[in-house]
């Protein structure tokens, strides 16, 4: 195809401004499927997805679009709209050559506009400012322009949007072949092409998602991955329209899918580079890295007898999910399970609920903690991913923690407290900007591990809702930081340790063991609960023995009904997993998340 | 054969506020002699379907409020279920409501082979009375057990509610002591259960989880039973006292996995290792009956191990405890073939004991054991093949 009539592009926004809408209304106006094929949200295809709102995954759609008596493709890459995702993001705007920056016309620019402007940036794309819910009694247009002359773009050449009604979608499409570059790769030079997502279908084997930057790739064609060296033969070839559709070949500028039975997505890393392996390219395109997680937690089945089917479920899930990251790990509390490793505390979360959902294993989930770098006496580095691993202090000359730089996008009137937070969560202030004179941007260097739970909500609370938040890692930062280890009856329950700045142990000691008080029931003795650094312990709770538990009456008319009651109260115990002699329920695991320090 | 018969008479004249029974309010006379009627046709339809030969060893009427049926229907209901099962059995009970045990009633269900009357006392605290919708008061309930002995009933029940929200420990232990002077032959102390779906439960009240609350109507559990086995009254069973002799034959039927028909609407039986329950309507029930159909609303088949579980967490009730020559009896096995990890994991635990010939719960058991019997409702089965094709000696 030639290259001058292709469009490759992406929809950036904020959450909730409109990004899916607008691409709904695209899918439909070109054609690609009948509005009766139309279910809300297209692009969004997992059902977790569609609940939450948000895109896991990133998808690609070709759209036929004519203007000035030519045919044109639009290729529309979709990104995912979550901090945790943000490389996946990257990666998919690499393989474009424009995007549209959705803007609220209510809401205007908020943190994630930022810095997915800012990505976007970085690979030097065409920006095509679209301020969308024009139609909305609150829009403020004209506000809105300013902030995107604020932040270095053309506010005059914003579209006005309502992808709701439907208003200015042509003026979108127009823009799109006009503003936005074709593709310029060579048609000649041996095979270049960026995977950008790729899934795995349990007929084809995995999926990949592909944009062809030099050369060009055939049915049969054997490739190369080069970030593994790994060879496959091409199966099938295609485009999405949105339902794939199967073509000979993708020329330079192309986007599609390719099937090589290709047997887990952890072969095809987002960001990997796909050559011929008979006429290989000499460098990868750049900017490749392996998927990191940042987050940690032990993931454990309730029944003990459930560890081999869940490590079928994981293993399932990782065909699919190539950040995910899974070790067997044994707990003397928990028994065997997994250290799982995530991008975020939203990814943690759906590999979670898929696990119950769809294999319905029921879980226990520890508190999820951040990776740290040990400095031992002897210089030697370890990474750290469960705090129960963290060795004796003695033998540690430093630990360093993950800091994230944060962008705050507030109104100036809640500067204060949102400076504040950052304060209390040990952030380091680094600038201040005003976008225009009611709106500010901060921007912070954070501990992740302050930020990672309820940091956001905390956010939202402080400023009614306005805060914007976007972040992303910094460095790898020393911190004065201790272990604390909690003891139910005497005994230290491994899964329960977390890590903790020294100066906030005592604090953190006390608010962990209050709200463990509060969520283990009442067993039949009485269940101390202490928090202790290095041996002492620095806060202790007690849960009273259970008094009574009887029922008055049961005669002939009652013994079905109560036999099931008694039923459905031990399913509830079921939940629980029992740590030596004492049942403790999921919630106890999360305690970590929720405590409140009284900050 | 031992075996139990229920008949639940379901006439009241208003709903207490604690109570989630099928009742009916607002019933007339016409209506409760055409219950009677059925009540009639379902025993000998019972009695047919399941060729019983042996009458019963024991009869409750139980509701509902019992005592709110005209005398005369009673005699006609029992002299009826005399003639369909061959007899009444020794001890024959009346469930009574104190209002009305008044005039010649009394007398009358004498007549009519009542020989055990269980009086609804629950509290003499009129406030706490009017707070449970009961419809007496505390002097109809003196008048009503001085009424009853002076017709000659010996054996007599008290029914009593402790732990009602708000009561003191002051105003449980002053019904509790007039209540042993009356020297009734037997005493229930039943502590508050708010169920679902009940007025009760739908009304303002203070969280159940409430540690001083809970603490509380602990004290009053325990007030009652030292003060009624100082009295003379044993603790046969966990809300049961009774003088020697008087401990309730028909309840303890139930615990010990004793069949049991139960006629009228609403009425549970266990019948063949299986149990079932009627048609909650009385409208329904009547038509039912007098067109000749079956009045079963539903039922489940219990296979031979859960009758095992049942007996257990049913007898643990019994301060008797489960007899292990019963227990054998009944399925052919022990208790220790069949669930002895289980068994064994509650006596480490210290909530019951195996002394031999019988299994029972400890003092700390009886405070929870709720706790016991969640551990045996779904006791895993560790019986040899061979024991449950044993023969189980059900009927």
């Amino acid at each position: 195809m030639d290259p001058r009539r292709i469009r490759n592009f992406s929809i950036i926004a904020h959450i909730d401004h409109g990004k899916s809408t607008l691409a709904d209304r695209l899918i439909e106006r070109t054609g690609a499927l009948d509005p009766r094929q139309m279910t809300p949200q297209v692009l969004d295809s997992m059902d977790l997805e569609r609940e939450r709102g948000i895109t896991i995954k990133a998808q690609a759609v070709r759209l036929e679009y004519a203007l000035g008596g030519e045919t044109y493709a639009l290729n529309l890459i979709d990104t995912p709209g979550h901090v945790d995702f943000t490389y996946e993001v990257s990666r998919a705007l690499a393989a474009c050559e424009g995007a549209l920056l959705v803007v609220d016309a209510a809401q205007g620019v908020e943190a994630q506009t930022l810095a997915n402007l800012y990505l976007a940036l970085e690979h030097d794309l065409a920006i095509v400012p679209v301020i969308n819910k024009i139609d909305l009694p609150n829009a403020d247009p004209e506000r809105v322009r300013e902030e995107l002359i604020e932040i270095g773009l053309d506010g005059t050449e914003a579209l006005l949007v309502s992808a709701k009604q439907g208003i200015g979608i042509d003026q979108v499409l127009d823009a799109v072949v006009q503003r936005i570059p074709p593709p310029s790769g060579s048609p000649e030079a041996p095979l270049k092409a960026l995977i950008f997502d790729s899934r795995f279908d349990s007929y084809k084997g995995v999926v990949v998602y592909l944009r062809v930057v030099d050369g060009r790739v055939r049915l049969g064609d054997r490739i190369r991955l080069m970030s593994t060296g790994k060879d496959f033969t091409v199966d099938e070839l295609g485009v999405f329209r949105p339902h794939p559709t199967p073509v000979e070949e993708l020329g330079a500028g192309e986007v599609g899918y390719l099937t090589a039975a290709i047997k887990a997505v952890a072969d095809t890393q987002v960001g990997d580079t796909v050559t011929l392996a008979d006429r290989p390219a000499a460098v990868a395109l750049p900017g490749y890295r392996p998927a990191r997680p940042m987050v940690f937690a032990g993931l454990y089945p309730i029944d003990s007898a459930e560890y081999p089917r869940l490590r079928d479920a994981l293993e399932k899930l990782k065909l699919n999910d190539a950040a995910l990251t899974f070790e067997p790990e044994t707990s003397a509390a928990l028994g065997f399970g997994f250290r799982a490793g995530f991008l975020g505390l939203l990814h943690l979360e759906v590999v979670q609920e898929r696990i119950e959902r769809e294999y319905h294993i029921a879980l226990i989930t520890t508190a999820p903690n951040v990776v740290y770098e040990v400095v031992l006496q002897n210089g030697a580095v370890r990474r750290i991913d469960n705090p129960a691993a963290l060795p004796p202090a003695g033998e540690i000359r430093e630990i360093r923690e993950p800091v994230v730089e944060a962008t705050i996008i507030v109104p100036s009137d809640y500067i204060g407290p949102v400076m504040e937070l950052a304060q209390e969560r040990r952030g380091t202030y680094q600038s201040l900007t005003y976008l225009d004179p009611r709106r500010a941007m901060l921007t912070y260097r954070l501990p992740l591990g302050e930020i990672m739970y309820d940091f956001f909500d905390q956010l939202k609370s402080r400023t009614h809702g306005y805060a914007s938040l976007d972040y992303q890692f910094y460095a790898m930062e020393p911190a004065d930081l201790v272990r604390m280890d909690i003891l139910l009856n005497g005994e230290p329950v491994d899964a329960l340790s977390v890590i903790v700045h020294r100066d906030r142990a005592y604090a953190k000691g006390r608010a962990l063991v209050e709200k463990l008080k509060e969520v283990i029931p009442r067993q039949l003795f009485e269940v101390p609960i202490q928090a202790a650094v290095g041996g002492r312990v620095i806060a202790r709770e007690t849960v009273k023995a259970l008094r009574k538990d009887v029922l008055a009456k049961c005669y002939g008319g009652d013994i079905t009904r109560k036999r099931k009651l008694l039923e459905k109260q031990k399913e509830g115990k079921r939940r629980m997993k029992a740590v030596g002699s004492v049942e403790i329920p999921q919630e106890a695991f999360m305690a970590v998340l929720k405590v409140d320090e009284g900050r | 054969m031992e075996w139990g018969l229920y008949v639940h008479l379901p006439f009241c004249r208003r709903r207490c506020s604690y109570c989630d029974f099928p009742i009916r309010v607002g019933a007339g006379s016409a209506e409760m002699a055409a219950y009677v009627g059925a009540v009639l046709r379902e025993g000998a339809q019972q009695r047919e379907r399941w060729a019983i030969a042996d009458p019963p060893t024991t009869v409750y009427l139980g509701g509902g409020t019992p005592s709110l049926v005209d005398p005369g229907e009673v005699e006609r209901l029992l002299e009826g279920l005399g003639r369909i099962f061959g007899g009444l059995g020794r001890e024959v009970t009346l469930e009574a409501n104190p209002e009305t045990v008044d005039g010649n009633r009394p007398a009358r269900w004498r007549q009519a082979g009542i020989n055990r009357l269980s009086i609804g006392v629950q509290s003499l605290d009129d406030r706490l009375l009017a707070a449970m919708r009961r419809p007496h008061r505390a002097a109809e309930a003196r008048a009503a057990v001085a009424a009853a002995k002076a017709a000659g009933f010996e054996n007599l029940n008290c029914d009593l509610i402790y732990g009602w929200p708000g009561q003191s420990l002051g105003t449980w232990a002053a019904t509790l002591a007039e209540v042993i002077r009356w020297r009734p032959a037997h005493i229930s102390c039943y502590q508050l259960q708010v169920e679902p779906h009940t007025p009760l439960a739908h009304s303002q009240l203070p969280g159940p989880g409430d540690e001083a609350e809970e603490a509380l109507r602990a004290a009053m559990g325990d007030l009652a039973e030292q003060w009624l086995e100082a009295a003379g009254y044993r603790r046969y069973e966990l809300s049961n006292f009774a003088r020697p002799g008087f401990a309730c034959a028909h309840n303890q039927g139930y615990w010990r996995l004793r069949p049991y028909l139960g006629l009228g609407v609403g009425a549970h039986s266990f019948w063949a290792g299986r149990r079932w329950w009627n048609l909650a309507s009385v409208r329904r029930y009547v038509a039912a009956l007098e067109a000749g159909a079956g009045v079963e609303a539903g039922g489940e088949a219990l296979d031979p191990v859960e009758l095992m579980r049942e007996r257990l967490w049913l007898g643990l009730r019994e301060r008797e405890g489960v007899e292990r020559t019963a227990f054998f009896a009944q399925f052919g096995l022990d208790w220790n073939q069949a669930f002895g990890r289980t068994v064994a994991r509650l006596q480490a635990l210290g909530l019951v004991v195996d002394t031999g010939d019988r299994l029972c719960l400890t003092r700390r058991g009886r405070e929870v054991a709720n706790v016991v019997a969640r551990a045996l409702v779904d006791a895993p089965w560790e019986g040899a093949e061979a024991a449950t094709a044993a023969p189980v000696a059900f009927p």
